[in-house]
């Protein structure tokens, strides 16, 4: 049973985290291209600054944590949010606004992003350095420690305080996005625009509101996802940089453009990856007496090394692109 | 005059499509525009609506001038516009596309939505199915119950039949008759020149960007140099 525990705590619950994590990050990413047809490199630091955000303002306002019971950084996570969407929105009607105005093709709003993330890279480090931060240096990150009620087990089921938050905020996002996409007009007119803009137009659709409903949804996602990123681990500037690529491949993967596909898809890069850098040995040996006798069971058997993990989303990524080029739910060809 | 467009000259650059064509239908007509591939048919239709910029000529809406009015706006002033292809929203629901067409309507629309079920009753039944699944004919209606979502003044249509079978277009044909004598004035570009100019009021022969014959539809069908030219004699 020991065994088992080990394999919930290291692949089902790290599983759901990261790819809660990419889940988040995916939907920001497919929503923009879904509308504005380019891919948004500038969508993992738009997490990082969400992060860091939500730093300052719990530097700000260091008592309204234990207050209420939470960690600080979640508690100040509406203001984040707030901030977020109005900066993103800002982002759009400084640099790809007017890109747009000249009907550039969406190559040049591709690179516009990257020069984005640049800037962004740089801002973050110059105000807040690069030395690694953490929410909890005033209060305690509570982990649970769930005891298995099993007579053999002496492992705990361990989960932390912020990775609760984040599973529990991650569903919330999922099924508010739903409920606005399918019951609201507006929502029901960012489908429509990313079904057809040039149709969406015609219609009469207000275009330009789309596009910063667009903005803003991205910009509140990216606050959420890098925030709770950084409660889990540590705040640093390149917190979700790192985690672009396999972003990427979880909204190419789930088929770009579909923010359903992008959940599938961030759930499904994240499971693969615990799945492949899981410790299989630890399944196997307490069958070892039920093996052959020359069949030795190593002390490490994964598919691939931890430090090597970023290999699981590209392969994923490659494997999709042969043989389902629009992904899982038949979204746009890049 | 509902709409009145008067010495139109367009393109994509280059050499001008449109070499100076006039249109103009009364409200509860008909008009139908006609004519060889390349003729300008499809261009003067995007003119109207004001997707290409006009280099020269102007488009008048019941004698207001129109002509610098983004085609958004001009869906505010009553123009619906029905594209050849690719004109609905395929992931949305019936219901859905319908909602959109509906986007500017301040007012509560279900009572309009329910219109568009009586006048094509086969889109009752698929409300609630998403559009990319219907078949050819069915998407044309959505099409059109769309662009009459804001109930407009002035209906452009695009080739409304190609492509669709016999039964379909005859469905079609018929509901476009019901429009235009609700007092809509309907305006179409067609391929199949014959059967259009059946039920036009008015038809447009367009010739290189240029009006060739311009008549009511009977006597197009009637003139011998129209039929030795477009009609297959």
């Amino acid at each position: 049973m020991n065994e088992l525990i080990f394999f919930i705590n290291k692949v089902l619950i790290s599983g759901s985290i990261i790819g809660s994590i990419y889940a988040l990050g995916a939907i920001g990413v497919t929503l923009v291209f879904g509308i504005l047809r380019f891919a948004n490199f500038s969508h993992a630091d738009l997490m990082t600054s969400g992060a860091y955000l939500s730093f300052v303002f719990a530097a700000l306002l260091p008592g309204l944590g234990p207050v209420i019971g939470l960690p600080t950084g979640f508690v100040v996570l509406p203001l984040s949010i707030l901030f977020l969407a109005a900066f993103a929105v800002t982002i759009d009607v400084m640099f790809y606004r007017p890109l747009r105005k000249r009907n550039v093709r969406p190559v040049m709003l591709l690179v516009a992003s990257l020069g984005v993330t640049l800037m962004l890279h740089g801002v973050i480090r110059l105000f807040a350095g690069t030395s690694p931060r953490t929410f909890f240096a005033e209060q305690n990150k509570d982990v649970f420690r769930i005891d298995v009620p099993f007579e053999t087990t002496t492992r705990d089921l361990i989960i932390s305080e912020p990775q609760v938050l984040l599973i529990i905020t991650t569903i919330i996002c999922i099924v508010s996005l739903h409920q606005f996409l399918t019951r609201t007009r507006l929502g029901k007119a960012m489908r429509a625009m990313s079904d057809n803009s040039e149709l969406a137009l015609v219609s009469g659709i207000n275009t330009d509101k789309v596009v910063q409903a667009t903005w803003v949804i991205a910009g509140t996602l990216a606050a959420i996802a890098g925030t709770l990123l950084a409660l889990d681990v540590v705040l640093k500037p390149d917190l979700s940089f790192n985690l672009l690529l396999p972003i990427f491949a979880a909204a190419i993967v789930g088929g770009i453009g579909r923010p359903y596909g992008a959940i599938a898809g961030g759930l499904l890069v994240g499971f693969s990856e615990t799945l492949a850098v899981f410790n299989w040995s630890v399944l196997l040996r307490p069958f070892a007496e039920y093996f052959p006798e020359w069949v030795e069971i190593p002390s490490r058997l994964n598919f691939v090394p931890t430090e090597y993990k970023i290999i699981v989303p590209f392969v994923i990524l490659i494997a999709v692109l042969i043989w389902r080029p629009t992904g899982i739910f038949r979204g746009q060809v890049i | 005059m509902l709409i009145n467009a008067i010495n139109l000259v367009a393109g994509y650059g280059g050499e001008p499509v449109l070499r100076g064509v006039n249109f103009a239908i009364d409200s509860g007509d008909i008009g139908v525009i006609v004519g060889p591939n390349g003729a300008g048919k499809t261009t003067a239709l995007k003119s109207i609506f004001g997707l290409i910029r006009l280099s020269k000529g102007s488009v008048q809406l019941e004698g207001e001038d129109i002509t610098n009015v983004p085609p958004d706006r001009r869906v505010r002033l009553g123009i619906g516009y029905v594209t050849q292809e690719r004109n609905v929203f395929p992931s949305l629901t019936v219901r859905e596309n319908l909602e959109m067409g509906a986007f500017i309507r301040k007012d509560k629309f279900s009572p309009v939505i329910d219109n568009m079920f009586e006048l094509f009753p086969p889109l009752a039944q698929k409300a609630d199915d998403v559009a990319g699944q219907l078949s050819g004919g069915q998407r044309q209606m959505v099409a059109i119950a769309r662009a009459l979502m804001v109930s407009p003044r002035l209906l452009l249509l695009d080739e409304p039949t190609v492509g669709l079978s016999p039964a379909f277009v005859s469905e079609i044909v018929d509901r476009i008759l019901t429009i235009a004598r609700s007092g809509v004035g309907v305006l179409i570009v067609e391929q199949n020149a014959k059967r259009a100019l059946e039920i036009a009021d008015i038809g447009f022969v367009l010739a290189s960007g240029k009006n060739l014959f311009t008549d009511s539809g009977k006597n197009l069908l009637n003139d011998p140099e129209v039929a030795k030219s477009f009609l297959g004699g």
